[in-house]
């Protein structure tokens, strides 16, 4: 027999408590991998925005509106390459919270020009872009409705009073960056035709392609230079800044989700520890009598390590295995109480940051117990009874 | 029949593997409970922002007052209502007000939105809950300030003689009140008439009446319905106030459970774990009881309520742990209102005992099959071991 | 003169007739004991004494209720054991019988007194009583001022005499004795046999004891020898 195969015996003394040991390890895996994808589900918008997209509002207030007259103004500061605008219509589909979605009033021409992460196809684009009250919706929006060109949808307005009908004429997918999948956006003209004077033309915001990334910032001082004593200040920033920023509203949330992922941790910790605690206290007479043999302390003490290890390994392979399906499950339920949510969404390295951190854990579980192995006299350990 | 004192010794006597398994039953506990508390507390918080009395009318189909528009002039027929309650002085109570989200320089180098209210005379009236604890109301007509308390610190100048800076304005703090912890205690408060001009924003977000009572306020909100003037939508206080809270603490419950679903599924093995290392090493004193004349389901029994004991010691931590946090404060955005909300962890005696059953309850599932497996050995196999 | 059926003058307290025992192992079946006749008078002092596997432990663990034969009638107290189901059995156990073990077999978080007091916990005594009873039994021990103790605290001698106070505390017909001296040195294995005297000749117990210790035979009054399952 070899060391090898001494390990192997040795780690299949208990098969049932070792199952245990790696159905609760992987439990740990699996709900750490969770949180961290509801973590990652925050910061996903963040990280794909676009670099090369600025976004242009009101300073004094996230809901103040800016006048449309600054559109030709903005194009002509140095280093903007395109522009358009929108504005958040707020329209209200069903009585419930689950029916609520986004839509936005658009420029339908430079909005896909603009947002060119969208993916419509060609002749949907075009009826769009002809029909003064057409609506492009979002693929996950058209599924959950039935949707299709040619359906018409009446929205109740909250911001702008009344009901107000659209007929679909395109749906949209999205290649990567900020927009889900679930919005329905119209053309401006739609609305303005219909509002009072003194409340048209009003737009919620411009969003600005810049020619040179790196010039980003220079661009942004400068088109709120340009507006800093009118009326309507304005402020621009990254369409990334303006997500985390976003996001940092949300940091208790984000921050108290993180450390119940660290809290996983800790019970697969301790799960994995009294496994281990109670593995050494039966094997101290055998582990005695190979130090008696001749074994090293250091060859003993990777007897012990090796079964952390072993657990930590099916641990983490298990919880890999299994977390995608759960995620997909959360999703779905979450997404059937309080409306839509972007649909899937694991990240790879959320996987292995999992798998590792099961490694990690169990190797770090197993050092007391080794060591304790090892540290009691060998004349004493081999009259032990387990 | 076989004493509880056996069981409680026996657990002390392994008292490494008893105390990890506790500790992560009642990290189990702890999370379940917090969870609940918070949801609890976001509704209480924002609940508690809503007088029974009161009444408030938005755009019709609006589902927040930051998404709904009103007329001025609906302000005096509205006040002319019989079910309007009358002030000290003989004015009917009903105020117009406008809410803005402005965003405001966090401490931290972040920023938040926070709302601003446009108020009328009759705004500090028509709210009881609401009591100014320093400096004074805002007075109509200037740019005079009041904070809630929550937003006291919160962004350079937020302090009674501070002064913000919001829509190229300058705003100074004369005044600092609370609100029972509710939503109102993280807006600031200020003249609608000069905060509308400053935003461009003609009309009002909502108009707010205070009834006479709750009878009066059922009239109200019912002739309000019938009548053929206003395309308003009206509903108590309380009522608006809940549904404000519905998609956070929903999303946190939500969040919450099914995180401490699989949690438990966790605990439980911890302590199967540990209630089978349990037997095995008492294999012979459970051989000893059944020789000596008890049965099988006394053995069953007894392992049951040594499992149930484990479960129960988490259940308790994790719920003294739980209610440590209700000195903890979270600050975070309320997309409904999308505005900062600040709330605490609330805990009720339902949760606690929700969460002492839930302890024990993993505690008896994690013993289920070791139980099993010690009422079914055999009496000659343990003698021997 | 008539007299009650099954009652005469000294009839056996214990009965065996055509006892069979055979164990599994896997798909070999090993027989232990074989068409055993067995007659133990009551308040008799009885050893059974023989090689390793010669079925003396075996015929023991029936005759104590702990096993079922595979053939054959136990009778014990006019009660036929073979024909009992684990519940009964358990509660005749309860009701009937002492054990006294090798390893003496006490829980060790319990105290001297709260192991004497485990068969009691099985009857509908109160705790007073139960109380009287514990004392009373570690007296007849002689550890009375040791009650309070736990056995990891006690010598082995003293342990197996807790366990002997256990065996009587109920005060069962049968005593039941499985190597009682086995794991003790002289001296206590001495206490432990003198207390087996007092229980035979003062308290009449009827006592059957399997053991290797000559010195242990010679303290009882009869002494069979049992070689591959059958008796001499």
């Amino acid at each position: 027999m070899t060391f090898g195969r001494l390990v192997w015996k040795d780690l299949l003394r208990n098969p049932l408590r070792l199952a245990l040991t790696v159905l609760a390890g992987a439990v740990g895996v699996m709900a750490f991998i969770f949180l961290r994808t509801v973590v990652d589900l925050f910061y996903s918008s963040a990280e794909s925005a676009q670099a090369d997209r600025l976004f242009t509002r009101a300073k004094a207030s996230i809901t103040a509106d800016l006048p449309l007259s600054y559109l030709p103004r903005i194009s002509t500061v140095p280093g903007v390459d395109d522009i358009t605008f929108y504005g958040f219509f707020g329209g209200r589909y069903g009585e419930s919270q689950r029916d609520f979605f986004g839509s936005a009033f658009v420029d339908p021409p430079s909005f896909m020009r603009v947002f060119d992460e969208l993916v419509v196809a060609p002749q949907q684009v075009a009826a769009f872009e002809a029909d003064p009250c057409g609506a492009l919706i979002g693929k996950d929006l058209a599924k959950r409705y039935g949707w299709k060109p040619g359906s018409r949808v009446t929205l109740k307005g909250t911001i702008y009073p009344g009901e107000w009908t659209f007929n679909v004429r395109g749906i949209y997918d999205v290649r990567t960056g900020t927009l889900d999948t679930n919005s329905l956006f119209f053309p401006f003209r739609c609305l303005n035709e219909k509002l009072p004077d003194e409340r048209k033309d009003r737009v919620g915001a411009f969003m600005i392609r810049v020619e040179d990334p790196s010039r980003s910032a220079a661009v942004s001082s400068a088109v709120d230079a340009m507006f800093a004593n009118s009326p309507y200040p304005t402020r621009t920033e990254s369409e990334r800044a303006a997500t985390l920023g976003f996001i940092s509203m949300l940091s208790a949330i984000i921050t108290a989700v993180q450390v119940v992922a660290t809290v996983i941790l800790l019970i697969i910790l301790l799960v994995i520890g009294n496994t281990l605690a109670m593995s050494v206290r039966e094997r101290t007479r055998d582990l005695s009598t190979l130090r008696a043999m001749g074994f090293k302390r250091g060859r003993v003490m990777m007897l012990v390590l090796f079964e952390s290890l072993a657990i930590g390994l099916a641990s983490g392979g298990l919880g890999v295995l299994i977390a995608p399906p759960l995620v997909r499950g959360f999703v779905a339920v979450v997404g059937s109480q309080m409306g839509g949510l972007p649909a899937d969404f694991m990240r790879e390295s959320t996987l292995v940051l999992g798998a590792l951190a099961a490694v990690g854990v169990s190797l770090l579980a197993g050092i007391i117990p080794a060591l304790r192995a090892v540290r009691i006299p060998v004349a004493e350990g081999l009259r032990k009874v387990a | 029949m076989i004493p509880l004192y056996y069981n409680t010794r026996s657990l002390w006597a392994r008292r490494v593997s008893t105390g990890l398994t506790v500790l992560g039953l009642g990290l189990v506990v702890f999370v379940f409970s917090a969870v609940l508390m918070l949801a609890n507390g976001i509704e209480s918080a924002l609940a508690s922002g809503g007088d029974p009395r009161n009444v408030i009318l938005l755009a019709e189909g609006a589902t927040s007052e930051l998404m709904s528009n009103v007329e001025r002039d609906a302000l005096r027929a509205l006040g002319s209502a019989p079910q309007v309650a009358s002030s000290a002085e003989g004015e009917p109570l009903v105020a117009g007000e406008l809410v803005v989200p402005v965003l405001l320089p966090r401490g931290d180098g972040q920023e938040s939105n926070i709302n601003a209210r446009g108020i009328g005379p009759e705004s500090f009236a028509i709210r009881p809950t609401v009591r100014l604890v320093a400096g004074r109301a805002p007075r109509m007509g200037t740019n005079e300030i009041a904070l809630g308390e929550a937003l006291v610190g919160r962004s350079p100048g937020a302090h009674l003689g501070g002064e913000l800076v919001f829509a190229e304005e300058r705003w100074p703090v004369v005044g600092v009140f609370t609100a029972e912890g509710g939503a109102y205690e993280s807006e600031l408060w200020v003249d609608v008439n000069r905060l509308g001009p400053a935003f461009d924003r003609p009309g009002l977000s909502a108009v707010v009446v205070r009834t006479s009572s709750e009878q009066a306020r059922d009239a109200f909100i019912k002739n309000v319905k019938d009548d053929p003037r206003f395309t308003l939508e009206a509903k108590s206080e309380p009522e608006y106030w809940a549904e404000q809270a519905t998609w956070l603490a929903t999303f946190i419950r939500v969040l919450g459970l099914f995180v401490s679903f699989i949690f438990s599924v966790g605990a439980v093995l911890g302590a199967m774990i540990t209630m089978y290392a349990q037997v095995a090493a008492r294999i012979g004193e459970l051989g000893l009881l059944r020789a000596v004349g008890y049965r099988r389901r006394s053995v069953l029994a007894s392992i049951l309520i040594e499992s149930a004991v484990l479960g129960a010691a988490g259940g308790v931590l994790g719920a003294l742990g739980a209610l440590a946090t209700r000195w903890m404060e979270i600050r975070t955005l309320n997309f409904q209102t999308f505005a900062e909300v600040r709330f605490g962890f609330t805990p009720t005696p339902g949760i606690v005992v929700a969460a002492l059953v839930f302890g024990t309850l993993m505690g008896t599932l994690g013993g289920l099959l070791p139980a099993l497996r010690a009422s079914r050995l055999s009496i000659l196999d343990a003698l021997r071991a | 003169m008539s007299t009650a059926p099954g009652q005469e003058a000294k009839s056996p307290l214990i009965r065996l007739r055509g006892v069979s025992k055979a164990y599994r192992r896997g798909d070999i079946v090993v027989p232990v004991l074989e068409n055993v006749d067995l007659d133990i008078e009551a308040g008799t002092f009885e050893a059974f004494m023989g090689p390793s596997g010669s079925g003396k432990s075996t015929l023991l663990n029936l005759i104590s209720g702990l096993d079922r034969p595979t053939t054959g009638v136990v009778e014990v107290g006019g009660q036929d054991l073979a024909r009992m189901n684990d519940k009964e059995l358990s509660d005749w156990r309860a009701g009937h019988v002492g054990f006294v073990f090798q390893l003496y077999n006490l829980l060790p978080v319990l105290t001297a007194a709260e192991n004497v007091e485990l068969p009691l916990l099985l009857t509908p005594l109160s705790r007073a009583e139960r109380r009287e009873h514990v004392a009373a039994a570690l007296e007849v021990v002689g550890l009375g001022h040791r009650m309070g103790h736990r056995p990891p605290q006690l010598s082995g001698g003293e342990q197996q005499r807790v366990a002997i106070a256990r065996a009587i505390v109920t005060d069962p017909d049968l005593l039941i004795a499985d190597e009682p001296t086995g794991d003790l040195d002289r001296k206590s294995a001495e206490q432990v046999l003198d207390l087996f005297e007092v229980l035979h000749h003062e308290l009449h117990k009827t006592l059957v004891m399997v053991t290797h210790d000559p010195h242990a035979a010679e303290r009882a009054d009869l002494v069979r020898h049992l070689e591959k399952g059958l008796l001499q």
